[in-house]
């Protein structure tokens, strides 16, 4: 659920006004996880820019898995960016800036944030992406 | 109130695919997160 706020803190909130496709894949992961759960973090996180998506089988934790460099692993707690033009053909392209929550060897630890670190983390990607985009 | 809109990729993750693909034109954020 922190990773869930700092997107809507950073990315909705802070960025109300950014030309942006937000997609939010909820995925269960952890004990409480359901689609009771999923509705409510979703209705919370209300915004035209925004799609839910709720992945019960972990299928895009797989794809973004191999996008990183983690073939038959599964991401999640992660957060891409894909620049305009990035096209998902046979296979999702690697992500243009991006961070996770993750502690597992197979994923990037340079790409690690978490808590206050990943808010301002997104905050860095955001504004430079967004000024790029002006 | 308008009924909440949370698409399931249970049968296949295509709508997020065409979602993705849709927007091209710009900038996109895709999360993966747990809801709890």
């Amino acid at each position: 659920m922190l990773g869930a706020r700092a997107v809507q803190k950073v990315i909705i909130q802070s960025f109300p006004h950014a030309d942006i496709s937000i997609s939010i894949v909820w995925v269960n992961m952890l004990p409480l996880d359901s689609m009771v759960t999923v509705g409510f973090m979703a209705k919370a996180m209300q915004d035209p820019r925004v799609r839910h998506f709720h992945d019960s089988h972990k299928q895009v934790g797989q794809i973004i898995a191999q996008s990183l460099g983690g073939p038959g692993k599964v991401a999640w707690d992660v957060y891409l960016f894909y620049a305009k033009g990035d096209e998902w053909a046979d296979s999702l392209p690697p992500p243009t800036k991006w961070a996770h929550q993750l502690q597992d060897s197979w994923i990037d630890p340079a790409h690690y944030h978490s808590g206050d670190d990943l808010i301002q983390e997104l905050d860095r990607a955001m504004s430079q992406l967004a000024t790029q985009d002006q | 109130m308008k009924p909440l809109d949370v698409t399931s990729l249970a049968d296949s993750i295509q709508p997020l695919k065409e979602h993705f693909n849709s927007n091209k034109a710009k900038l996109r954020f895709l999360a993966l997160v747990s809801p709890t």
